[in-house]
C-alpha cells in the first residue's frame, strides 16, 4: 500500500515537473517481441537539450514529454521494419521510413497517433 | 478570489498560449494564402486553423489548396531522400517535428479533402505513411479500387523505401477492400510476388508478410524455399545472427496452412 502510494506521488510529480525517469509503457513489450537486445539511441530529453538540438521547432518532441524512444536500426530496412513491427504490436505511434530512415525507429506511445503512424 | 478571477480575466483577453503549440491568431481568409506560404511555420499556422474549424466552416478551394501542399511536401521529401541516397529523411533534414508537420497535412487533407477528386485521393496514396496505420487501412477501405492504380504506380518508385510502403499497402488494400474486382486481386498478386525476388531486402520482407494474409497453399514452396536460403542477415547486439526474411517465411506458411485449416 506505502510503495503504491509513493510510486503513485513519485509519478504525479514527475508529469508535473514534465518528466518521466522510466522507459515509456511498451517499450519493455517491444524488446521481447522483437526477441533481442535494442540499442537506444534517444529516449527522455530535457527541455534545455531538445532546446539546443530544434529551438524553432513546428511542435513538442515527444521525447521531451518522455514517451518516446529512438532505437538503432543500423542502416538496414529488415531492422527497421521488424523493430516498427514489433513497437506496433505494443500500441506504438511509429515514424514511417520515409521521414525517418532506416537509421533508427521513432516509437513512442502519445494514445492518439499522428496521422499515417 | 478577485485577483484570481483578475487574472484569469487578463489571461482570456490577452490570449492563452500552450508552449510548444503552434499559434492560431488568423482568420479564416487568410488561411488558403498562408497554405501557399514559403515559410513552413505559416504553413503550420494555417493547418492548426483548420484542425479546429467545422467543416462548414472551412473556406472553398482548402481541398485542392490541401492536397497541393501535400504533393508539394511530399516531393520534398522524396528529394530529401535522393539527395542523401536514403540516409537522412525529412526529420533528420528539418528536424523532428516536421515529420510531425508532415502528418498534420496529411491528417487535414483526410478530413476536408473532397475524396472524389482524383488529385485528393492521389495526394493521399502517394503520400508517407505506414500502410499498417489507421488512416491506410481506412482509405484501403473505402478507396481501394481507386487508389489501386496509384499505388501500383508507387511500388514502381526509383526510392527503395516508397516501394516497401507500396508493396505493403497493396497488402492493406487487398484485406481491407471488400469491392475488390478478382482482377484488381490478381494484379496485387502478381506485384507481391515479383516483389520476392527484388534486390532489397525491406522489400522482400514485406513481400512476405504480404503473402502470409493474401497467399495460398500454392504459394508455401516458395516461401520454404525462401526459408532456406533468402541470404538477408542482420547481425544484432548480443552478436547473434538473425534472418528475419526467413522467419517471415516460416511465419507466413504457419499462417496460410492455418487458414486452409479453417
Amino acid at each position: 500500500m506505502v510503495v503504491v502510494v509513493f510510486r503513485n506521488l513519485l509519478r504525479f510529480l514527475q508529469r508535473r515537473h514534465g518528466e518521466r525517469i522510466y522507459p515509456p509503457a511498451g517499450a519493455d513489450g517491444t524488446r521481447t517481441n522483437y526477441g533481442s537486445p535494442l540499442t537506444t539511441t534517444a529516449a527522455y530529453r530535457c527541455p534545455d537539450k531538445q532546446n539546443d538540438i530544434n529551438s524553432r521547432a513546428l511542435y513538442d518532441s515527444r521525447h521531451h514529454h518522455g514517451d518516446a524512444m529512438d532505437w538503432s536500426s543500423s542502416s538496414s530496412d529488415t531492422i527497421w521494419t521488424s523493430i516498427k513491427n514489433a513497437a506496433k504490436y505494443n500500441y506504438a505511434c511509429v515514424e514511417p521510413l520515409a521521414q525517418s530512415t532506416n537509421d533508427h525507429v521513432h516509437a513512442d506511445w502519445r494514445g492518439i497517433c499522428p496521422t499515417g503512424w | 478570489m478577485q485577483k484570481l478571477l483578475l487574472s484569469l480575466t487578463l489571461i482570456t483577453l490577452l490570449g492563452w498560449s500552450v508552449p510548444g503549440q503552434v499559434q492560431s491568431t488568423q482568420t479564416s481568409p487568410n488561411v488558403l494564402s498562408e497554405l501557399r506560404s514559403a515559410d513552413v511555420h505559416d504553413r503550420a499556422a494555417a493547418i492548426e486553423v483548420l484542425s479546429s474549424m467545422p467543416a462548414e466552416a472551412v473556406p472553398e478551394g482548402t481541398s485542392r489548396a490541401l492536397a497541393d501542399l501535400l504533393v508539394q511536401e511530399t516531393q520534398l521529401l522524396e528529394s530529401v531522400l535522393r539527395k542523401s541516397n536514403g540516409t537522412v529523411g525529412l526529420s533528420g533534414q528539418y528536424g523532428e517535428s516536421y515529420s510531425e508537420y508532415y502528418s498534420e497535412v496529411l491528417g487535414s487533407l483526410e478530413r476536408l479533402g473532397d475524396k472524389r477528386d482524383q488529385r485528393v485521393l492521389e495526394a493521399l496514396a502517394k503520400a508517407s505513411y505506414n500502410a499498417d496505420s489507421s488512416f491506410a487501412v481506412k482509405i484501403a477501405t473505402d478507396y481501394g479500387e481507386n487508389i489501386l492504380p496509384m499505388v501500383i504506380d508507387l511500388s514502381q518508385s526509383d526510392l527503395r523505401y516508397r516501394r516497401m510502403q507500396a508493396i505493403e499497402m497493396l497488402g492493406t488494400i487487398v484485406s481491407n477492400c471488400t469491392a475488390l474486382l478478382p482482377s484488381s486481386a490478381n494484379r496485387i498478386r502478381a506485384a507481391v510476388l515479383e516483389a520476392l525476388s527484388d534486390q532489397a531486402n525491406g522489400i522482400r520482407l514485406v513481400a512476405v508478410q504480404v503473402l502470409s494474409r493474401v497467399g495460398t497453399e500454392a504459394d508455401i514452396p516458395l516461401l520454404e524455399k525462401i526459408a532456406k536460403t533468402d541470404p538477408d542477415i542482420s547481425k544484432m547486439p548480443d552478436g547473434k545472427n538473425r534472418y528475419f526474411i526467413r522467419e517471415a517465411a516460416l511465419e507466413a506458411i504457419t499462417k496460410i496452412r492455418q487458414q486452409s485449416a479453417k
